[in-house]
């Protein structure tokens, strides 16, 4: 791959969404690469910062309040009515009605759309569209659940030592297959321990590291586990997931740290990326 | 009141009310506007009750905000036919590749920062969003602050992947322009 042809995929890359071939040949150009590795890392500190700087908005109180109030007339509204995907022309009328009954109206409620047509087609995209039907997201809040308790019951290890001589032998018998326990402290995460656990229902190895005071729950399973339907990457409640696929095992990392040292993490502890030696690019 | 509405209310509670700063964020990037953001957000919250029995997925982040995208259309429309408010998205021609960041400014700190001074940032960087044209504007804001993935941006905005690639590109290194050129005024940012 040449410059050009990685350009395109750095911020693939980034935000996890480029296949495992690809990841490996950009990834090797990267390495081979300075001006295409500053590009990249321009990029990331962009999206780094973007997330450090919690750019989001909150919700204002007022606001859930009337969506509150707004959905309670409409419930009161509703016994009548048959079909709630009535026509939009009738949603005016309707609410006008409901503005005028005794229950408290939101004062703000949108104006512009009391006597806006608004267009049947986006409306009716709206509905009918489609989105993938994962069941990730239960996934995602199982793995947050697991590294929450870890934290709150104190339970966060069954072998507490930092090297990677006593934990990686302590999961032997207790679990039939052999998560990886590498030391990583060269990175700079520190290893804090190890865990049995159960995720959705299956048995899982949490390695613990720590960095910078952030605490790093590891989990690995073996194949066909929850684990392996997420996504490579989400967040929710200000935390963030890694997944990823290593030695026929699925494995996620979850924490509160910066997505991007997750993103660090994994390529420590995943297994060395195969370099394969590439001649020098003439751009 | 019938059940089917109470079991709907209770639905409503569980998926979308979680979902409101999400919302929120969306519409306040998208029309550039504290209290239309408001009246986009309730509508959308409104429009997402009384259709929630033709919500099938378990990942109703990308069909709220496709919701509150049209919405937000809708809004727009209205505004610029009232003529308060000009198209103003049209790209500005530029070249797309900036010069390397130097090392050090791609360095992120993970160090606590001062308060204050992480707030005037975060303002900062919130009016450079506000700045871009509103594909790419859309395209960073789903990916970096609501976390859909490729494909769900791709749904939600009738794009192919592609475009929505480049776009999310685009954005990232328009972005990092203005926050060059910003922290070339004021110091470190």
């Amino acid at each position: 791959m040449n410059c050009e042809a990685v350009g395109r995929w750095l911020d693939p890359l980034l935000d996890g969404e480029l296949d495992s071939k690809n990841t490996v040949e950009v990834q090797a150009h990267l390495d081979a690469c300075p001006e295409c590795q500053r590009r990249y890392e321009a990029k990331r500190a962009v999206s780094v910062n973007l997330r450090r700087l919690d750019v989001g908005y909150i919700a204002p109180e007022s606001l859930r309040a009337r969506i509150s109030a707004a959905v309670e007339a409409e419930q009161l509204a509703a016994p009548e009515r048959g079909d709630v995907r009535r026509l939009p022309e009738q949603i005016a009328p309707a609410r006008r009605h409901s503005s005028s009954a005794a229950t408290p109206m939101p004062r703000r409620a949108a104006r512009w759309f009391l006597w806006t047509g608004w267009p049947v087609a986006l409306a009716a995209n709206a509905l009918l569209a489609t989105v993938l039907l994962h069941q990730r997201d239960q996934v995602v809040d199982a793995v947050v659940a697991d590294h929450v308790r870890s934290l709150l019951a104190n339970h966060l290890s069954d072998v507490v030592s930092s090297s990677h001589h006593t934990v990686k032998p302590w999961f032997a018998g207790k679990i039939d297959f052999s998560p990886p326990v590498p030391d990583l402290s060269a990175q700079g995460f520190e290893l804090v321990g190890g865990r049995l656990d159960y995720l959705e229902h299956q048995p899982v190895a949490a390695v613990v590291y720590r960095k910078h005071g952030h605490l790093i729950n590891v989990l690995v399973s073996q194949p066909g586990s929850a684990i392996g339907t997420l996504p490579h990457t989400s967040r929710t409640q200000g935390y963030a997931l890694r997944s990823w696929k290593q030695g026929g095992l699925d494995v996620v990392a979850v924490s509160d740290i910066d997505a991007s040292e997750l993103a660090n993490l994994e390529q420590a502890y995943a297994a060395p990326l195969p370099l394969t030696p590439e001649p020098p690019n003439t751009p | 009141m019938g059940l089917e509405v109470e079991n709907r209310a209770q639905r409503f509670r569980e998926l979308i009310e979680p979902l409101l700063n999400d919302a929120y964020t969306f519409a306040r990037y998208l029309s550039r506007d504290a209290s239309a953001a408001e009246d986009i957000v309730q509508e959308a919250a409104l429009r997402a009750f009384r259709h929630l029995d033709s919500l099938r997925s378990n990942e109703p982040r990308a069909w709220l905000l496709k919701i509150v995208r049209n919405c937000f259309y809708t809004w727009r429309e209205k505004v610029v036919r009232a003529g308060t408010q000009s198209l103003d998205e049209e790209l500005a021609a530029e070249d797309s590749d900036g010069r390397a960041m130097q090392s050090g400014e791609a360095q992120h700190d993970l160090d606590p920062q001062n308060i204050l001074e992480r707030t005037v940032q975060r303002e900062a960087v919130r009016a450079m969003i506000e700045e871009l044209p509103v594909q790419y504007r859309e395209a960073l804001v789903l990916r970096e602050l609501n976390d859909l993935s490729y494909r769900e941006i791709a749904d939600l905005t009738g794009m192919p992947i592609g475009t929505v690639m480049s776009r999310l590109a685009r954005a990232r290194d328009l972005l990092r322009k203005m926050w060059l050129a910003r922290s070339a005024e004021v110091g470190v940012l």
